[in-house]
């Protein structure tokens, strides 16, 4: 989604499925909050990740 | 210098003065207590003072070294630690009504090694709410209590600026060392990635958070850093790396040494005059010394703070989703907001995050091998603090604000893993601190620890001792 295209409406459907209830006065500012977050994942995009496997710790031994 | 004077010391000149008899645990205990009866009012760095228990502590510090028994550097020594931290028997809140009347049955494995190495806890210092940065605690800058005192270890910052502790801990997940270090004037190092336990400290992010020192000077943070420095096998992060001798490596020096300076993103446009100023004639200074400064770019600094940024949201959110859904109300606003935006964050967009960390860390590897680098130099913030009421911390709006500026130059090191130290480098025209900022290799904290000592060798700016003026009203 774009960033500019977030509203109070996007807010309360990802609030709904993240199973949260957000005080009214919140939605606002999440908005903002939301559109950074995405112009932040958005910039990311143009990275070239082709060798990259995400940083996740597993470490399968028992002892 | 008389008893009520010994605050004024150093960690490294107040461990010299017990190991030799010259003065005892308890009349350094009550010197820094009378200290912080002087500065309490003013900049309020404690949340929890322990008082009985430091008394009891000092008593039997001295009772042990009248026996020949020492302890280590720390033994005796009056030390502050951040309330983020669980301590034994003593209210934990992380600075939020969601821990009210929180009291640990256990230490934190920092805390633990502090009290092995016969520090002298005074009390817990005051943190942002769980650390996350966006309320503004009561605490004030020494150096002008109309100020930001910085964050999230404000009281850590504080209370060693203005000695009412020889030094204390501190929370680092996206500069909250860094930024009370450079903005109160004094040294404040985060470590690499796994390097101090994080066992028994409430979380941020797992692959972020990071336990460090904030002392007087670059001496007194080696000294800390070899006490609480090691593998604990209750820290999943931990890794088992051997801990030099910090402060036996400083008189090596920094000849030869090769740090990088990437201006385009160290030296941008957000960067003050006076910090340009001080910070450029602080990095001629380490080249004096015999640092060879390297001229780089660093593509891969750039997007590190988006991708931080990421990690950090989800993370923390996970770890509160509990708390969130059972006492939401009790958060202060604009970190529920946080911990709501957290929670919105897609799965795949974490990982995507995730993925770009690990390629734009290999690119810093490479980069750090095709120059040959020990590590990078930087003002710590672009900034010198800011009076309270103009502080923005608000990551909700569009635009520069105090935070995002704080990200910008420290987030890399969490991102990254790799350790970073600010010490003080001069001070604005309106009498504030600013800092310089040194990067290393994962597990060189020697490396920049010279750099400074190195620095203070020749500069006097971490000398320089606050006297805050007393507030009319505090805000708590």
């Amino acid at each position: 989604m774009n960033a500019k295209e977030v509203g109070p409406d996007v807010v309360r459907t990802l609030a709904s499925v993240a199973g949260i209830t957000i005080p009214e006065e919140d939605i606002e500012p999440l908005v903002g909050a939301l559109r950074n977050h995405l112009a932040g994942m958005k910039a990311l995009e143009e990275l070239d990740l082709d060798e990259a496997d995400p940083i996740v710790t597993f470490d399968p031994r028992w002892e | 210098m008389s008893d009520s004077q010994l605050w004024r010391l150093t960690l490294r000149q107040a461990a010299d003065g017990l190991a030799g008899r010259r003065f005892s645990s308890a009349e350094l205990l009550e010197s820094t207590l009378e200290r912080l009866d002087q500065t309490e009012p003013s900049v309020h760095a404690y949340v929890t003072l322990m008082e009985e228990s430091a008394r009891r502590d000092a008593v039997a510090a001295d009772d042990e070294l009248s026996r020949g028994a020492w302890r280590g550097p720390l033994h005796g020594i009056p030390v502050g630690v951040k309330d983020l931290l669980y301590t034994n028997g003593v209210a934990t809140q992380a600075g939020s009504r969601v821990l009210e009347g929180f009291v640990p049955d256990h230490d934190a494995t920092v805390v633990q090694r502090l009290k092995d190495g016969g520090a002298v806890i005074v009390g817990k210092t005051v943190t942002h709410e769980f650390a996350y940065g966006q309320d503004v605690p009561a605490t004030r800058n020494p150096w002008n209590t109309d100020c930001y005192p910085g964050g999230s270890s404000a009281g850590s910052g504080v209370s060693v600026a203005v000695g009412s502790a020889f030094g204390a801990i501190g929370t680092d997940t996206g500069g909250s060392i860094r930024v009370p270090a450079s903005v109160d004037g004094v040294v404040g190092l985060k470590p690499t990635y796994g390097r101090v336990s994080k066992y028994g400290v409430f979380p941020m992010s797992p692959t972020l958070d990071t336990v460090g020192p904030l002392t007087r000077t670059a001496e007194d943070c080696a000294l800390m850093l070899g006490v609480i420095a090691g593998h604990d096998a209750h820290d999943s992060g931990s890794i088992d790396e051997p801990v030099a001798d910090y402060a036996a490596e400083l008189p090596l020096g920094v000849g030869g040494l090769r740090l990088g300076v990437d201006r385009d993103f160290f030296f941008y446009s957000h960067v003050a005059p006076e910090v340009r100023t001080s910070t450029e004639l602080a990095i001629r200074q380490l080249a004096a010394l015999g640092v060879q400064i390297v001229e780089v770019r660093l593509p891969e600094l750039e997007p590190a703070a988006n991708v931080g940024m990421a990690v950090l949201l989800a993370d923390t959110s996970e770890w509160h989703r509990r708390l969130l859904r059972s006492q939401g109300a009790k958060y202060v606003p604009a970190t529920r907001i946080m911990l709501e935006l957290g929670e919105m964050v897609l799965g795949a967009q974490y990982v995507h995050a995730q993925r770009a960390r690990a390629a734009l860390r290999a690119r810093l590897r490479n980069s750090f091998a095709k120059y040959r680098l020990d590590g990078l130099v930087c003002p710590t913030l672009p900034n010198t603090t800011m009076p309270v009421e103009k502080l923005s911390v608000d990551l909700t709006g569009e635009g520069e604000t105090a935070l995002s500026s704080f990200l910008h130059h420290c987030f890399l090191g969490n991102v990254f893993g790799i350790p970073a130290l600010s010490f003080p480098c001069g001070f604005s025209s309106d009498g504030l601190p600013i800092g310089l900022q040194v990067y290393g290799r994962p597990f060189q904290e020697s490396v920049l620890l010279r750099v400074a000592h190195a620095y203070q060798q020749v500069s006097d700016w971490h000398t320089r001792r606050p006297e805050p003026a007393r507030r009319e009203t505090l805000v708590t």
